[in-house]
């Protein structure tokens, strides 16, 4: 293994770091997988802030639900294979280099700057507030309710 | 390239030529070739294994959406006196008509694929050029994003159209999944039938969701991660360049819905943008081309309008 490919996935590992985290918490997270992976296949180790953070998501998903689904798998499914197979060997410095542009281009937003989309869409004529007050529930996690006013105010008009 | 909806108007109805050659101008990588230039060869998710569905009965496209339909002339002089005498509110009818049928048709053929047949031409780009399983699972997810970005689209729309324009759509969408689990999938249990509509119920709420906090954060970085979890299934060995190309086509669609007219999109103007085809972001020349063929075509100066067409939808915006 070169040099110049361990460079290209540190590159990209530390281009996936600031990829904004998950607002509201899913069942998989792209950014930390993807770091994962790059880190497993440029054989680097993961870096210590990024463990961390996942290790706090972990406590937060368990108080979040009671049940851990990966206790229960490894319970029933013994003999699984629990680490992913990133087959290391079909990489080379060139695909990398692939990656990391288009990797790269999303984080630069450069399709979202391409083709720009205007008030029209943004704060649309038939639901002004959607998109803002969407935005307002994510910002909290998606983990607090909203005030019974608010709730009537959507049963009784229909706009979000 | 011209979007093919100006292409379509200012071409066909307005004879604006001049627009027609810049068609094939752009150098841009459409959405497939990009997808095409990654030299990663595909990583098969043991999780998400090809399942191809073998049709115990499959559902017939109905007449009426065939490109070559037409009502006999009787029917259509009986059509306009009876809007007219009865002052029917056309775009209340068309919700169900463009809304609930062609729409939802459109959305539906874009990765409709069967054991056995050859592949659409957009179903090549979904399932082998971004390698995604052959499932109906799959063709759900698909489904699901079109039928999000004609609800971005709906919800700019005057509220009590595009509310209605939205209920059609879900309507259809469900019915439509129902039908096919029991005739195509030989779903024969209800209750089994049921528990799925149920989940892919609440599948379209989680598309909707993350679709709708990509839009309104303005990231692509956030709309990959969204596109990640759904279409993509969440594969952890994805090629990052497909993903790209996926961001690609999502924003392409989006343009287009920004800069079609309520008029013209309710009136079922609006085609997809085809996965090998590449757009360019429209001059302030060309839009106003655009709104001037609009205008012309449904509401040509000197020109008489028929009961049907009538419509309170804007025709600037």
């Amino acid at each position: 293994m070169t040099s110049t490919f361990t460079n290209t996935a540190k590159k990209i590992v530390s281009l996936l770091e600031k990829y904004p985290a998950d607002k509201v918490k899913h069942y998989a997270s792209y950014k930390f997988s993807q770091i994962e992976r790059f880190c497993n296949i440029g054989s680097i180790p993961i870096p210590k802030k990024i463990l961390e953070e996942q290790a706090l998501e972990q406590k937060k998903q368990q108080k979040l639900i009671k049940i851990d689904v990966k206790k229960l798998k490894r319970m029933i499914f013994a003999d699984e294979n629990a680490t992913t197979n990133y087959k290391k060997e079909l990489f080379d410095v060139d695909i990398l280099n692939q990656q990391y542009k288009s990797l790269k281009n999303i984080a630069d937003n450069k399709w979202a700057d391409y083709y720009k989309v205007d008030k029209k869409l943004l704060e649309p004529k038939g639901n002004p507030n959607y998109y803002a007050r969407l935005m307002k529930d994510v910002n909290r996690g998606g983990q607090e309710r909203e005030s019974i006013f608010d709730a009537f105010r959507t049963i009784i008009t229909g706009k979000y | 390239m011209i979007p093919r909806q100006v292409y379509r108007t200012a071409v066909k109805q307005h004879r604006a030529h001049s627009l027609a050659g810049r068609r094939l101008q752009s150098n841009r990588a459409s959405p497939k070739e990009l997808a095409l230039q990654s030299h990663l060869p595909k990583i098969e998710n043991p999780d998400t294994p090809d399942r191809d569905i073998n049709p115990k009965r499959k559902l017939p496209k109905p007449a009426y959406e065939s490109e070559n339909f037409k009502v006999p002339e009787w029917k259509r002089a009986f059509g306009e006196l009876f809007i007219n005498v009865f002052r029917i509110d056309m775009d209340n009818v068309r919700a169900g008509t463009m809304g609930g049928s062609k729409y939802y048709y459109m959305c539906k053929d874009q990765g409709l694929q069967f054991k056995d047949e050859p592949l659409s031409e957009t179903a090549v780009f979904w399932y082998q050029t971004l390698g995604l399983p052959r499932t109906f699972g799959q063709w759900f997810q698909i489904t699901g994003l079109h039928v999000w970005l004609l609800f971005v689209r709906m919800r700019a729309m005057p509220f009590k159209v595009g509310k209605n324009y939205q209920q059609k759509l879900v309507d259809k969408f469900f019915k439509d999944i129902e039908l096919r689990l029991s005739e195509e999938m030989n779903i024969l249990s209800g209750q089994i039938r049921e528990s799925y509509m149920k989940d892919f119920h609440s599948q379209l709420l989680g598309i909707t969701f993350s679709y709708d906090e990509a839009l309104a954060s303005n990231s692509d970085s956030v709309l990959a991660a969204a596109l990640w979890r759904n279409v993509f299934n969440g594969d952890k060995n994805i090629d990052n360049v497909k993903l790209e190309a996926l961001v690609r086509y999502v924003r392409m669609q989006l343009y287009i819905l920004n800069k079609i007219s309520d008029r013209a999109f309710g009136f079922g103007d609006f085609e997809f943008v085809a996965p090998n085809e590449t757009i360019e972001p429209l001059t302030p020349q060309e839009e106003e081309k655009l709104r001037e063929a609009t205008r012309q075509k449904y509401e040509p100066q000197n020109g008489k309008i028929l009961p049907s067409n009538r419509s309170s939808l804007s025709l600037d915006e």
